[in-house]
């Protein structure tokens, strides 16, 4: 064997080896990576489910009642579901008589804890409601709520929402 | 032969070295993920939760304060701050100083609930409910539940306030 050919094959075996220990840094940071994505995710899927329920919480109309209820239990599972169903007719007896129209949107939204099969979420809202009682006009409507999730399904969905400190 | 071997080391060596660049540019040439919709905390749960934790704990403080320590509650929350957002505060709180003091008001904050919104390793947005009890001479005491927005900047004195919004 030449001189230089001496050197390539010692310059192989030490890329080889360099090689190898690259391949094994590579694997688990390839998986680190991997679940920190998967956790990361997470978060902005725990947001937007809550969002979309909470959104459907603030928008009530007395003229589309159904459709309202509806759309809240539909991103909704377990005894919150359950009650909000069973619940729902007497809702929308309330909401008709009354007249009752209330929309808001998500001002802001933050992730308290998750999990990978349970969450807790706070939003505040902003919004305005009408009835009767304001004789029609808009009055401003604004709300802290937490909201907790399950993960049933491949999807994150509501287990219950409750007002946050609404009182002193 | 001699020449035959040197042209199949010369191409492992090649193909070993771009592999090697390939694991290098893998394992340090890609920079870290931005925040966004889909995935608003890129860092780990409890580098977040620390600044959360902070931006609660501050923001108490901040908004937490008595006609009788005015001066002195400055001095204090201000050091909580970066230089901008301590600047912004003390200009807001000299015209406020005055009417604090004559009208004896105490005001006493207390987080009721608080979360990340958005998180990476430079800066953590906060969302915090607030429970506010005030009472000064002459009026009943009142109660407010606010809602504030927190911005969180990582420093070489740690995670200090850069911004509050509150509605």
């Amino acid at each position: 064997m030449s001189t230089a050919n001496r050197w390539l094959t010692m310059l192989v075996v030490l890329l080889a080896l360099g090689a190898g220990l690259g391949a094994a840094l590579t694997w688990r940071t390839h998986g680190d990576r991997a679940d920190a994505a998967t956790r990361q995710e997470r978060y902005g899927a725990v947001l937007a489910s809550a969002n979309a329920e909470v959104t459907a919480f603030v928008n009530m109309r007395y003229d589309r009642a159904a459709r309202s209820v509806g759309a809240v239990a539909s991103g909704a599972t377990g005894d919150f579901r359950d009650h909000y169903v069973r619940s729902a007719p007497h809702v929308i007896r309330v909401l008709e008589r009354n007249r009752s129209a209330m929309r808001g949107q998500v001002v802001w939204s933050a992730v308290t804890a998750v999990a990978p099969t349970r969450a807790t979420v706070i939003a505040a809202t902003t919004g305005t409601v009408s009835n009767r009682r304001t004789k029609g006009a808009q009055q401003p409507r604004e709300f802290r709520l937490r909201v907790t999730l399950v993960h049933e399904g491949g999807r994150w969905l509501t287990a219950d929402i409750q007002f946050v400190g609404d009182r002193p | 032969m001699t020449r035959r071997a040197s042209v199949v080391l010369g191409t492992c060596a090649l193909i070993l070295a771009t592999v090697v660049g390939a694991e290098i540019w893998y394992l340090w040439g890609t920079s870290a993920p931005s925040a966004s919709t889909r995935r608003p905390v890129v860092v780990g749960d409890i580098e977040a939760q620390t600044a959360v934790d902070t931006a609660a704990t501050d923001a108490a403080a901040i908004f937490t304060a008595s006609w009788r320590r005015y001066d002195a509650h400055l001095a204090r929350v201000t050091s909580l701050m970066t230089a901008d957002m301590a600047a912004r505060y003390r200009t807001t709180a000299a015209p406020v100083r005055s009417r604090v003091v004559s009208s004896r008001t105490t005001t006493v904050t207390r987080v009721a609930a608080s979360g990340v919104v958005r998180a990476t390793p430079g800066e953590v947005l906060a969302l915090l409910f607030l429970d506010q009890r005030t009472s000064a001479r002459g009026v009943p005491p009142s109660y407010a539940a606010r809602r504030a927005l927190v911005t969180m900047v990582h420093t070489d004195r740690g995670w200090l306030v850069d911004n509050v919004q509150t509605r």
